[in-house]
Order: C-alpha cells, then sequence, then structure tokens
C-alpha cells in the first residue's frame, strides 16, 4: 500500500495537493526489482509509469545484431517510462535494473482516465512528464554533440 | 604582442628522453619523459612545448604532479603530424621540451576547501597532475570529488587508475555517453553527475577541463548549485604556439592562454564570449 506522503517527496508528484496524492496513490505500487531484471522491453506495448525510489536503473536501446546499448542512467527521484501516458503506448527503450532497486509503479490507463476525471490533476503530472521528455531530448542533443570528447575546428587542423 | 619577455634560453627545446610509453586508448597513450639536467619544476595544470625536429611542435599539458620524483607524464592523443611522430617514437628516443608555460590551478586555492573536478574526456590528462598533487598531500584537501566523462568506457583515460584515487578519500564518479551491457557505471553526460554531488558554496572550489562546449551546461549546473563565479577555475584550451605571449595564436582579445593561463578563475573570463 502506497501511502500520499511516499508520493509527495517524488519530484514527478510535488505538484499535487494532498486530495490529488490520495486520487493517485491507490494506482501505485512499491515493486523491489532485482539486480539484473528488464522492467520492460524496447517496442512492447507500455503499460506503467515508474519512478525509481533506490537503486541504479539503466535505459538501454537494441542496436544491431541483437546487441543493446546502455544510453542513460536513472537517477533516483526520476520517473521514467513516460511511454505509459502517450500514445501510442509504445516502449521506446528498455529498462534494466543494474542494481537492486525500488520503484514505484503506476498504471498507465488508470492513471489516464484519472487524468480525464480530474484534469487539473492531469496537467500538473504532465507538466512533469513534458519537462522528463525535455531533459531527455536535451541530454540525447548533448550526447550528440560529443561534449566529452568535441573538438573544435581549431583542434581539428590538429598539429 | 605582450609585454612578457621571455628569454632565449624559452625559446630553445631542451633535449629530453622517452622513458616509457604506455598506452591508454585506441588514440592516447601516456609518454613518462626524463629531462637530462633538470626537474621539470612545473605547477599542476602547466603546459610544455613539444617537438620533434624537422617535423613540429605542439603544446601539451603535463599529466603528472611535479611530487612524483624522476621525470614527468605527457598524455598525447594521436592527433596530427607531430603527435603521430610522437606516438611512433619507442623508449631511448630524444624529444625537444620548451617550457614549463602558462599558469596552472592555484593550488593556494584549493588547499583547505572542498574540491570537484570536472573532467571531459581528453581534459583528465592536465587534471591528472592536479588529482596526483592532492593525492600525494592528501590531509591539506578537504571533501574531494572527480567526476570523469568520456564517448564509451573504451575512451576513459586512466580507468587503472581510479581505485588509487578512491583509496585516498576520494570519490569518483566515472559516467560515458553510451555502453555496453557489461558497464556498471553511469551512463550519460557528466551533468548529471553534478546533481548528485554534495556541494557546499561557500567551501567548495571546482576545477574543469573538457570541450568548450562542455564548460557552457557545466557552468549553468554548478551555477544552480549556487556555486560563485570565483569559486570555478576553467582550463582553456587554445593552441599555444609561441607559449611566451609572442605570437598571438593564443590571443583572446587582451588576454594570452598561453601567459594567463591555460587555467582561468570564471569570473575572471566570464565577460569574454571568446573565450569558452
Amino acid at each position: 500500500m502506497v501511502e500520499f506522503q511516499d508520493l509527495h517527496r517524488l519530484p514527478t508528484f510535488e505538484d499535487l495537493s494532498r486530495k490529488e496524492l490520495e486520487a493517485v496513490a491507490p494506482l501505485c505500487e512499491k515493486r523491489r526489482i532485482a539486480k539484473g531484471v528488464t522492467l520492460f522491453q524496447e517496442d512492447r506495448q507500455a503499460t506503467r509509469l515508474y519512478v525509481l525510489d533506490a537503486g541504479r536503473i539503466v535505459i538501454l536501446m537494441n542496436g544491431a545484431h541483437g546487441q543493446r546499448a546502455m544510453v542513460y542512467t536513472v537517477q533516483p527521484g526520476e520517473s521514467f517510462s513516460w511511454s505509459a501516458l502517450v500514445p501510442p503506448r509504445r516502449y521506446t527503450a528498455s529498462a534494466l535494473a543494474i542494481e537492486s532497486s525500488d520503484v514505484y509503479e503506476i498504471d498507465g490507463r488508470k492513471l489516464s482516465r484519472l487524468f480525464k476525471r480530474e484534469p487539473a490533476l492531469g496537467y500538473k503530472i504532465m507538466c512533469r512528464v513534458s519537462q522528463l521528455v525535455s531533459k531527455r531530448l536535451r541530454h540525447t542533443r548533448l550526447q550528440l554533440l560529443n561534449i566529452h570528447d568535441w573538438q573544435t575546428a581549431e583542434q581539428a587542423q590538429a598539429v | 604582442m605582450s609585454d612578457a619577455a621571455g628569454s632565449a634560453v624559452d625559446y630553445l627545446p631542451e633535449l629530453s628522453t622517452l622513458a616509457a610509453v604506455r598506452p591508454l586508448t585506441a588514440a592516447e597513450s601516456l609518454f613518462h619523459l626524463d629531462m637530462p639536467h633538470r626537474a621539470l619544476g612545473h605547477h599542476p595544470g602547466q603546459f610544455v612545448q613539444v617537438s620533434l625536429p624537422g617535423i613540429g611542435e605542439a603544446p601539451i599539458s603535463i599529466a603528472s604532479s611535479p611530487t612524483r620524483p624522476a621525470g614527468f607524464d605527457l598524455c598525447i592523443r594521436r592527433a596530427g603530424n607531430v603527435t603521430e611522430a610522437i606516438h611512433r617514437l619507442k623508449p631511448g628516443a630524444k624529444i625537444g621540451i620548451r617550457g614549463p608555460f602558462g599558469r596552472g590551478v592555484p593550488i593556494d586555492d584549493c588547499m583547505g576547501r572542498n574540491v570537484v573536478i570536472i573532467a571531459g574526456g581528453l581534459g583528465l590528462a592536465p587534471l591528472r597532475s592536479l588529482i596526483q598533487y592532492i593525492t600525494d598531500h592528501r590531509s591539506r584537501f578537504k571533501a574531494v570529488t572527480i567526476l570523469i566523462g568520456a564517448r564509451t568506457p573504451e575512451t576513459l583515460l586512466f580507468p587503472d587508475e581510479y581505485g588509487a584515487w578512491r583509496s585516498r578519500d576520494i570519490k569518483v564518479e566515472v559516467t560515458v555517453d553510451v555502453s555496453k551491457e557489461t558497464w556498471l557505471g553511469h551512463v550519460g553526460v557528466i551533468t548529471n553527475l553534478i546533481s548528485r554531488i554534495d556541494v557546499d558554496p561557500d567551501t567548495t572550489v571546482s576545477i574543469v577541463c573538457g570541450p568548450p562546449i562542455m564548460y557552457r551546461f557545466v557552468l549553468r549546473k554548478l551555477a544552480r548549485r549556487n556555486l560563485q563565479n570565483d569559486h570555478i577555475y576553467l582550463s582553456l584550451e587554445r593552441r599555444m604556439k609561441c607559449g611566451m605571449g609572442k605570437c598571438g595564436h593564443c590571443q583572446i582579445n587582451g588576454l594570452y592562454v598561453c601567459l594567463e593561463g591555460p587555467v582561468f578563475r570564471y569570473d575572471r573570463i566570464a565577460h569574454l564570449p571568446e573565450a569558452l
């Protein structure tokens, strides 16, 4: 059983009022994920939104020849699997626990139905989800820029 | 031209002997050099001009601490004519050295404080000099954290040394842009690591070295952690040529990176958009 106080300390839900938190809490479950367990697979139907409470989860993308590449480490307090709230509700990546981890798991469809009944609550959470998507986009751009090893035109004419 | 007076000696390379070569990655190797008649006498963060007769000269940051005896290390990326030729050398070969040049990390400003070292890619090479200095004088510094970012685990510099650094009560966090599933560290850009560390703005100094584009995002993140500009030092990469403020190759407006840098306190260059 997840209490509303548990949710309030998570950034995804910190804008919600007590009444709104009490409406969301019954849709949540807290789960311990063992090291090495894949929470969800890329391209599968996205059913659940997760928030990492403790531990370490990495996001992976399928590569060629069945190889998978790790592209992002989820930080504690951060939500992931936002695809569960947005059509076409397919996971855009996989998630793997590389340490034993505690997550909050929220049924995406039930949460969407709650949004329809309580649009103000839905707006607050979707603002947070938009921030998450924006953060991932910015992060991907920085990876594309190769910020750890980017070379100036000057360095390209190296000595 | 600056007013700095370089002596004739500063123009003349001294011959050093290549004592050992340690491959680090596909592109970088660590070269240990011995000077025949003197210690190099450098400070962490300074650089030397390395030359091979008939090929050319290249500015290279010193990658070892002056506290380490006998010789010094240069971490050199295979990138152009001079560096390619250096990579072909075998131990016993002679290499021309001018310097050390520039102003390094102000060690006195770091002593008695928490130190956050942020290194992207090849930026870890000059900072290794500071890190070795800190490990050799650990009690003079408070909490020390090193954040390291690289493209992949295979391109990380000095991974075999992180254990020794950690054993000196130094927190070392490593992230890579992308990795196979065998990697157990963080995946993502280095700014993510800044969110994870403790920063007391009053007692912390940060020293950052990496590609210029990294500075923009790291500085933004450090500002969000309330670190003031006068508590941040950046090592600027410019194409230093003479090393004495004469040729103007590394000049940014009125600033000579080879003389007044390459390490700058951020509040002194924040007004120069060309610097970053």
